[in-house]
């Protein structure tokens, strides 16, 4: 009986792994020290579900992070600590959003919709750095997509099936 | 598969090509979801299914449809797809076993993507369910002895008569039609336990399916000639002496064709080689048991000894071609068994060998020592003649019934009789790392157990595992299994689709967290022979 239930679960799962429609960020490019508006994409749900939460995990190193509220759904806004200080426009930042979630509405599989926040990358990230942005998505029925994958050495983000979303933060142009 | 691989490289430079522009232009990445299939993934189906449907979220078009089957023989699938819907024939008739059908399609941005699904088909796997996937020792012992009696009343009714008719002068002397009555049932019964083997049944009635089972291959066909040529053997089809050799020769012949359908020396390569030498060492073997029990009768009583003296004369030539015969068919046979020195078919083969060779000495000593004094009348050596007829015949015996033995010791069987043991991997992350133990199962799936440490080896507790499985050089794209954290502290997942560890890597995925990630990776060791 056990083995025939794990038999099921396995099941679901191998039919919910094999390929995905990703979750993306709409600028591949932000500036070193200024805001940079991030627009997730959301092009499907999971497994042909409909999608009822959105949770974004703000990365070390984007500073001040504001969701920007959306029609139909709620927001939820994690404080915490960061590992280490920041220099904010001339002052020392060490708390803000670590999280953001989208809950309460309903966004069909076969519907497209934005989810935006704003943040602010650190002047002390070095330049070229990728930034990985892990968003968890969360549809009816129970079903998840986690879109936390960050390529290991050697590999790019094709690689894997449930990619995170990522940009580039490039150095502060020089005027 | 390797052959494809320039075409498919530059076909995946294209996609990724087209997917980038697509990114910059439209900014979309909707890749194609799989939402349903028909077999579902895991499905243990009791009837081989002839199509496979598989059903996206969106439009998808077809790059590459395959399967391996049970016989581990990977073949295409011809596709048609109507939108996100897919649908391929199953090339049939598929053998009981695991299946695995792997797709690769593209969506309408142009990337493609692949994923498998497996089935199973015919019995569940044993310890999934109570049915017995073993097979019946009871029947196999029934089918053993009946395969025993059979082919040596078939040897003495069709042998006997066979020399009866050239060597004896007195002619035609005719079977005991008590003993013919016997064979015929032997042989029925035969027809009927193989065919009850066939459809996985225990010793037991069930109706006419074992028959039409045994018709279905040549097993029916196999038996019918032997109850041929028991009949034209034993029945007065020929009252004068010329007919009657003649009908004693087919009867002979017929029997001998009927070991050439089965066993599984009948489809070594080259075929009419190895059918031509299982027709020549049946025909012999069965003339020279049929032969014993009236050279005993004559070496008992005063008749007419002149058989024993043609059968003493010309037996070297047909004994030497029954042992080059089957010597021809051992070489042929053995690069099939995998050099199995410790196979059940190995130790038959070298027990049979044996018992030849004791034969052998037995008929050197019968022919050059013993026939010429015991026909001068030296009642010594009449004595140990006897003696040595009645060995041959316990030899004979024990021939026939290791003969028999094969039925169960085919190459095939190799792999029930010895499980590939289990393996074992060590993967390394930057965040953990996992102890994987992979367990072939005899019925062609592994078992996995995987334990999950941290870098300082104590035991991690991560929210969830899963198994992601790839078999790029049988060409199977990516599985994915949940696995279960089972009661010991370990994550295990069972009925995985590993006949055979080759080209398989692995991918460990485990959750940490919500939104923390390990991918721990590599290559299942491949077996050690
Ligand atoms: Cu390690």
């Amino acid at each position: 009986m056990i083995r025939h239930l794990a038999l099921t679960v396995a099941g679901i799962f191998c039919i919910a792994g094999s390929a995905q429609a990703h979750i993306t960020l709409e600028q591949a490019e932000a500036v070193s020290g200024k805001a940079y508006k991030a627009v997730l994409r959301v092009g499907h749900g999971c497994e042909g579900k409909a999608t009822v939460r959105i949770r974004v995990k703000i990365p070390e190193g984007l500073l001040s992070a504001k969701p920007m509220p959306k029609a139909g759904w709620t927001l939820e806004k994690i404080r915490g600590t960061y590992e280490k200080s920041y220099d904010l426009y001339g002052k020392p930042v060490k708390e803000g959003l670590t999280e953001i979630v989208w809950q309460g509405g309903q966004l069909a599989d076969d519907e497209y919709d934005e989810f935006v926040f704003r943040v602010t990358p650190a002047k002390e990230l070095p330049a070229a750095t990728r930034i990985y942005v892990p968003v968890v998505q969360e549809c009816t029925e129970g079903a998840v997509e986690r879109w936390i994958d960050i390529p290991a050495a050697g590999k790019t983000s094709d690689d894997y099936e449930t990619p995170a979303p990522f940009f580039d933060v490039v150095a502060q142009p020089r005027s | 598969m390797a052959r494809n691989f320039p075409l498919w490289a530059t076909f995946c430079l294209l996609a990724r090509v087209a997917g980038l522009f697509f990114l910059l232009a439209a900014g979309a990445d909707a890749h194609a979801v799989l939402i349903a299939s028909a077999p579902e993934n895991n499905d243990i189906l009791t009837v081989a299914p002839e199509k496979i449907l598989l059903r996206f979220n969106e439009a998808v078009r077809v790059v590459r449809f395959s399967m391996v089957a049970a016989d581990g023989v990977a073949r295409e699938i011809s596709a048609s797809s109507t939108g996100a819907e897919i649908k391929g024939s199953l090339p049939g008739p598929l053998a009981d076993g695991t299946v695995i059908v792997s797709y690769r399609v593209v969506s309408e941005d142009g990337h493609p993507v692949g994923g498998s699904i497996v089935f199973h088909v015919g019995k569940p796997s044993p310890r999934s369910s109570s049915v017995s996937d073993i097979p019946s020792k009871a029947l196999h012992t029934a089918i053993w002895l009946v395969t025993i009696g059979s082919t040596l009343g078939l040897a003495i009714i069709v042998g006997g008569s066979f020399f009866n008719c050239w060597l004896s002068p007195a002619g035609a002397r005719r079977q005991s039609p008590a003993l013919a009555a016997v064979a015929i049932m032997l042989v029925l019964a035969g027809l009927y336990l193989q065919g009850l083997d066939d459809i996985g049944m225990g010793p037991g009635w069930a109706e006419l399916e074992p028959i039409a089972q045994a018709f279905a291959d040549k097993t029916g066909i196999a038996q019918c000639l032997k109850l041929v040529a028991i009949m034209l053997a034993a029945l007065p089809f020929a009252p004068r002496p010329r007919s009657a050799r003649l009908v004693s020769a087919t009867a002979l012949a017929v029997a001998s064709l009927a070991f050439t359908l089965t066993g599984h020396s009948s489809i070594a390569q080259p075929r009419f080689i190895a059918q031509g030498s299982i027709f020549l060492h049946a025909a012999i073997s069965l003339f020279w048991i049929g032969s014993l029990p009236p050279l005993l009768r004559l070496s008992r009583s005063t008749e007419d000894q002149r058989p024993l003296r043609f059968f003493s004369r010309l037996i070297p030539i047909p004994f030497v071609l029954m042992l080059l015969a089957g010597l021809l068919l051992a070489v042929m046979e053995i690069p099939r068994i995998d050099i199995a020195w410790s196979s059940l078919f190995a130790r038959v083969l070298a027990f049979k060998i044996g018992l030849v060779a004791v034969l052998c000495m037995l008929a050197l000593y019968n022919r050059f020592w013993l026939t010429a004094p015991a026909l001068a009348g030296n009642p010594a050596a009449r004595r140990r003649l006897r003696w040595s007829i009645g060995s041959e015949i316990g030899l004979a015996l024990l021939i026939v019934a290791a003969a028999s033995l094969w039925r169960f010791a085919g190459p095939e069987q190799y792999q029930y009789a010895h499980a590939q043991p289990p393996v074992s991997l060590h993967l390394h992350g930057q965040k953990a790392m996992a102890e994987l133990e992979m367990t072939p199962q005899p019925d062609g799936t592994a078992d996995i157990r995987v334990s999950i440490l941290t870098l300082k080896f104590d035991p991690m507790q991560p929210r969830s595992v899963s198994l992601g499985l790839r078999n790029t050089l049988r060409g199977i794209e990516s599985l994915k299994y949940g696995l279960t954290h089972a009661g010991d502290g370990t994550w295990a997942a069972g009925n995985l689709p590993l006949s055979d560890i080759a080209g398989w890597s692995v991918d460990v995925q485990v959750l940490i967290d919500d939104f923390n990630l390990v991918h721990l990776e590599g290559d299942l060791p491949t077996g050690t022979d």
